[in-house]
């Protein structure tokens, strides 16, 4: 069921437009991540929904009412920041409870009800009766999710809320970023910069780029068929290789011949605009997709060099030079590859992978 | 030739309370790379500052090509120095940026342009010598950063987290050029950081430091495969490192592990007492199949993290998650899996002194 629905909204600061036609919708329960670097408008995108930002035009529903014209606080919306400022004077009960007893008139057994049992979800109980002083970052941002989950809300937005970790916790807590929400119910609407936080947490996403949304889906659809240049480029580390190919041949036996390789290719029947398609193409390639032998073999037959290897201990990744063009492979750790070997390369071509240069988008 | 450029002995630095750097002892040998690698704190850009001559050490001494450099100004100790951001003059052109350094040493103007002229072929920045600075991508910044320095011929470079605020793509991209860079000048380089990738992935050799001590020195592949303590298997590897309570019996030397799925497992002949200890496995060391085997315990996926490229399943392991890196759609949530341990990739540590046992495999045992 469709929770969070927006449409058609933008938003312009004078001359830079940081909204363009932005519209996606939430189901009720999911987790939705907006993805995208610095400036594309994510915060933007967050603070308009919580009514911080009156937008230019376009339209917000919530739980099947219209609210984009509502006060921030009659929106139902509960908003956790990168840094979150506790109230250093209360303890951590209180913080917790603050959005609980502000204005509702709760009971108080209710609101420590309610703070028990977030606390519970949030692995905080043993920080309930310290001040926020005696936290470490990691509780510190702990408290913080609980305080925001307290808050009975209809959405809660969470703008790069591990950002600002170190490396070790952001992992830790993104890993009981799941189960607290698979926990708690809640619809989620996650804003980050970082790949590999959208992909893993979320149900589906939103790549953002400029203000303008590139994709939406899952994180396995956009990982596997990116729309366009962008996002195939944003996604994955290394970064997906696109290979210039010319499209040959008649239906049934389509080829694609590249600098140094050509590929039989299936399926191409199945695109928008066939057989109008264009002929000079660039083939879309995930690193760990490319296969790598020392030895010649029918699926190892594109002679290339390795230029240079990474050992990152759990992979290793290799750049490769296949006929002056720089490709990248992702393959198990090994110290069978080193630089200034000859090595012969395999990989596939499937039809959703076929960039069009003109459009920068993938063919269809 | 594998002869010695910079000897760091019994290196210290105290400020009032604080001991910043705890009798630091390392060599770097010429046209090395070299990392200092630990978490703010740690003390590795103390030590960097003692190198360069910006602070004083409190004990111990510094050498270059074997004699003290203590008594040296920073300025004559002929070492470059590259900080965060890279922060070149964005407003000069890259040709006065390269000529920035060189000036300052009195060059000639001839030997100024003669070396400048070299370092932009080498550095493939001829065409932009010309542009000013400010209107540079990131791996033409790094290459003036580099330039600039590396024009002064220093004998010793150090770099202070150089690509720490960049995004992962751009760091990805540089990375590889920095590393291209040093090989084809032999350049010595001592470069700090807190990035467990980076350092794996451009370092030689690798000192993992932490609280002013130094943990372990060696090639990336030492210390990720043999990790000396507790500390550096957790701090290197990504995900980390799953360590599991296994209680330990001992029979003579002859070592065997017993944890909440697995065991007794036979890890051959170590020194360890008998009792609670902990047993590290990388994610991508525990094997699992959809069919019970020797060995194998049975066990629920509770979370998948889809990375893209690879998945991380988190399973049930006694009272604890493990975390196991595994191809796309292997498994999903819920479902049951059955796992064994490779006994030669597991890293047993002392919980008293956790320190890592190193356990030799038994005779006539494959």
């Amino acid at each position: 069921m469709t929770w969070l629905e927006i449409e058609g909204l933008s938003k312009r600061f004078g001359e830079v437009t940081a909204l363009n036609d932005v519209s996606f919708s939430v189901d009720q329960g999911a987790f939705f991540s907006i993805l995208g670097p610095t400036n594309a408008g994510k915060t933007t995108l967050l603070q308009t929904v919580a009514g911080l930002h009156r937008p230019d035009g376009g339209e917000i529903h919530l739980a099947g009412r219209p609210i984009t014209r509502l006060e921030p606080r009659v929106r139902g919306v509960s908003l956790l920041f990168q840094n979150n400022a506790l109230f250093p004077t209360l303890t951590g009960f209180d913080n917790i409870a603050f959005p609980l007893r502000k204005g509702e008139g709760l009971a108080e057994a209710t609101v420590a009800g309610r703070v028990k049992e977030v606390a519970e979800v949030v692995k905080v109980p043993h920080l309930l009766d310290r001040p926020p002083r005696t936290y470490s970052g990691g509780e510190q941002q702990r408290v913080a999710i609980a305080r925001a989950l307290a808050a009975p809300s209809d959405l809660l937005m969470l703008d790069e809320p591990l950002t600002n970790l170190d490396a070790r916790l952001r992992i830790q807590l993104r890993i009981e970023f799941r189960s607290l929400h698979r926990d708690s119910g809640q619809t989620f609407l996650y804003v980050t910069h970082d790949q590999v936080e959208a992909i893993s947490l979320s149900d589906r996403l939103a790549v953002l780029d400029q203000g303008s949304i590139q994709q939406i889906g899952t994180p396995q659809e956009i990982y596997d068929r990116p729309a366009n240049r962008f996002v195939a480029r944003f996604i994955g580390m290394p970064p997906m290789n696109l290979l210039p190919v010319r499209l040959s041949g008649e239906a049934g036996e389509h080829r694609l011949q590249g600098d140094g390789f050509t590929l039989p290719v299936e399926g191409l029947e199945q695109l928008e605009n066939y057989p109008r398609l264009p002929d000079d193409l660039q083939l879309g390639v995930r690193p760990e997709a490319v296969r790598v032998s020392h030895d010649f073999t029918t699926a190892h037959s594109f002679a290339a060099e390795i230029a240079w290897v990474e050992h990152l201990g759990s992979k290793s990744v290799l750049d490769l030079t296949l006929q002056g063009q720089a490709l990248h492979a992702v393959v198990p750790p090994s110290r069978r590859f080193r630089a200034g070997q000859a090595v012969f390369l395999g990989f596939d071509a499937k039809p959703t992978l076929l960039l069009d240069p003109t459009t920068d988008r993938f063919l269809r | 030739m594998s002869e010695v450029k910079l000897e760091l002995a019994s290196l210290a630095k105290s400020f009032d309370e604080v001991e910043a750097v705890k009798g630091l002892s390392l060599t770097l040998r010429r046209g090395e790379f070299l990392s200092l690698l630990g978490p703010s704190g740690c003390g590795k850009s103390t030590t960097l500052a003692m190198i360069a001559g910006f602070e004083e050490p409190t004990g111990g001494d510094i050498l270059v090509d074997g004699a003290s450099v203590l008594e040296v100004p920073p300025h004559r100790r002929r070492i470059g120095l590259v900080f965060q951001d890279y922060a070149v003059f964005s407003r000069l052109k890259v040709k006065a940026n390269l000529a920035f350094g060189l000036e300052a040493q009195g060059v000639p103007r001839r030997e100024r342009q003669r070396r400048i002229a070299e370092m932009a072929e080498r550095l493939e920045l001829v065409p932009i010598l010309d542009r000013r600075a400010g209107g540079l991508n990131m791996s033409e910044m790094q290459r003036v950063a580099l330039a600039r320095v590396l024009v002064t011929e220093p004998q010793l470079l150090l770099l202070d987290e150089p690509m720490s605020n960049l995004d992962a793509a751009l760091r990805y991209a540089l990375r590889s050029e920095l590393k291209r860079i040093q090989r084809a000048l032999e350049q010595t380089v001592l470069y700090v950081t807190h990035d467990q990738l980076e350092a794996i992935s451009l370092s030689d050799r690798i000192a993992v430091m932490r609280l002013g001590e130094l943990q372990q020195v060696g090639t990336p592949e030492e210390i990720y495969e043999q990790p000396a303590n507790r500390f550096v298997a957790e701090f290197i590897g990504d995900p980390p490192i799953n360590l599991v309570p296994c209680e330990v019996a001992v029979s003579g030397r002859e070592v065997a592990v017993t944890t909440a799925l697995h065991g007794p497992l036979p890890l051959g002949s170590g020194e360890i007492a008998p009792g609670p200890h902990l047993l590290g496995i990388r994610p991508h060391d525990l094997r699992l199949s959809r069919e019970a085997g020797p060995n194998s315990a049975e066990t629920q996926v509770r979370v998948v993290e889809n990375l893209g490229a690879e998945h991380v399943l988190h399973l049930d392991y006694g009272d604890m998650l493990v975390a196991a890196t595994v191809a796309p759609n292997f498994a999903e949530e819920g479902d049951s899996l059955f796992v064994s341990l490779d006994p030669e990739r597991l890293h047993l540590i002392d919980s008293g002194s956790e320190q890592v046992v190193a356990c030799r495999a038994l005779e006539g045992v494959a």
